[in-house]
């Protein structure tokens, strides 16, 4: 097994909320969701089980004795009525045609939120992303309230890495030392005008 | 220089800066030597990607050393010959191959024959990736005669007509690799050449109106206004890709070109999409 530690990517001199910080991140980094479709799933809950089993084992050794925090465990899609049922139940077994066979055969008329939500399921299954979007865009426009729908328009255009230059803030609000200096200096002038 | 998939350079450290340079140096100098002095001229970024993503999950040892410029006549840093970069010149060697007997079919009359007789020279590119790779030229050649089946058809998928570019890269990226590093470097390679197809297709949209010829957007769209109209759902489309390729490498073991690979994932490709939508004839 790997160090926990080089795991949850922190020294073994972290403390627990640096800990809970860096386990959290990549929790969100590797949350099955981001990766419902993506050939690369089962890589994906590989890696998140590495490191739930991580965080366990670091916070029982920390608590010495205590109880294991535990992880995210991943799903599929469950639920459905009907014949969408066996079309879940398919993609979640990977069989993609037969999925779309079924979709393909539902007249238009019949063609609902869930319906373009599968479909949308197997695009993405199929790589064809912008196939995948189309079809999910419609399933919420259909059904705004629905958030199974939202949350899976919303994990395409997940990135999974911030680099520390994209995220600089620029506006007005930011305050740093220079800006105390300055304001200081600033002052000091205005004191001394008569 | 050419390509799509390049760094937004404004936002990478110096270090990754030269490093980046160096394996397009590096890339060069190997292709010169093992492929073709050609490859040297018509080398693209997309391929300067693809042996960065493949040293980063090959975990494979580099080095750099100084070398003389061919075309700047300076000495400047560059990667020295690895299997990464010797793997990239000969995919990229036989894509110039496939991509000009592509071209041979697809013209008439005088430029058809002037791209006949260039077709010996990438013939030789091919025939040295061969030996090199045994392989490497049906990897490549199947997808390409699927996408050319698929023009002739005019098919109207954008999806269905990148899959087989895509397709091409994926089986590129994850060559001779096995296990999670071949899974990981063969989805990065998909939403590559995903991209790489969509992007073009969009740059080339308004040439590709005004003569005629076939362009996949064109065809979902229902012409240039179409495209024109729909550029938001194009750009978005694009833009997943990155996510997608972004996504794919967090799932990779180590972590040495990081900066890089995301810069160019996330960043990179936003740019390399406002450069496109942002000129005049797509605008």
């Amino acid at each position: 097994m790997k160090d926990p530690y080089q795991v949850l990517g922190v020294s073994p001199n972290a403390t627990d909320e640096e800990i809970k910080k860096a386990y959290r991140e990549l929790a969100k980094k590797y949350h099955p969701d981001a990766y419902v479709d993506n050939p690369l799933k089962d890589l994906a809950a590989e890696k998140m089980k590495e490191i739930n089993e991580a965080y366990d084992t670091v916070t029982k050794q920390r608590a010495a004795g205590g109880s294991g925090a535990g992880g995210y465990t991943g799903g599929g899609y469950s639920g459905g009525s009907g014949q969408y049922a066996r079309v879940r139940q398919l993609i979640n077994a990977g069989r993609v045609s037969e999925a779309e066979t079924i979709l393909s055969r539902v007249p238009m008329s019949d063609r609902n939120a869930e319906w373009n939500y599968l479909m949308g399921h197997v695009m993405a299954r199929k790589n064809w992303i912008g196939e995948a979007r189309r079809y999910f865009e419609t399933a919420c426009s259909m059904d705004p309230s629905n958030g199974e729908y939202r949350s899976a328009l919303n994990n395409m255009s997940r990135n999974a890495y911030s680099s520390p230059y994209r995220n600089v803030n620029t506006s007005q609000n930011d305050c740093d030392f220079c800006d105390i200096c300055t304001g200081m200096m600033c002052m000091n002038l205005l004191c001394n005008c008569r | 220089m050419f390509g799509y998939i390049r760094p937004n350079m404004g936002e990478l450290k110096m270090k990754d800066v030269e490093l980046y340079r160096s394996v397009y140096c590096g890339l060069c100098r190997c292709g010169g030597k093992n492929i073709s002095h050609f490859t040297r001229w018509l080398l693209n970024y997309d391929f300067v990607y693809l042996a960065i993503v493949r040293m980063a999950i090959t975990g494979e040892a580099y080095s750099l050393a100084p070398h003389r410029c061919g075309l700047t006549l300076r000495k400047r840093p560059m990667m020295d010959e690895n299997e990464s970069l010797r793997f990239t010149v000969a995919a990229f060697g036989c894509l110039i191959y496939y991509k000009a007997l592509d071209d041979v079919n697809d013209t008439r009359g005088l430029k058809r024959l002037f791209r006949r007789l260039l077709l010996p020279v990438s013939r030789r590119m091919l025939v040295k990736a061969e030996k090199l790779y045994p392989g490497i030229g049906e990897t490549i050649s199947a997808p390409i005669a699927r996408l050319a089946q698929l023009e002739k058809e005019c098919c109207s998928i954008p999806d269905q007509a990148a899959d087989c570019f895509a397709g091409m890269m994926k089986a590129v990226a994850s060559f001779g690799l096995t296990g999670s590093g071949a899974a990981v470097a063969g989805e990065i390679g998909y939403h590559v050449g995903r991209f790489v197809y969509l992007i073009d297709e969009l740059d080339d949209a308004a040439d590709d109106s005004a003569s005629g010829n076939y362009n996949v957007l064109l065809s979902a769209f229902g012409g240039i206004d179409g495209v024109r109209k729909n550029s938001k759902a194009i750009e978005r489309t694009l833009l997943d890709s990155g996510a997608y390729i972004s996504r794919s490498y967090a799932l990779a073991d180590g972590n040495r070109f990081d900066e890089i690979i995301y810069n160019i994932a996330e960043l990179g490709t936003a740019a390399a999409i406002r450069k496109v939508t942002t000129e005049e004839k797509v605008k």
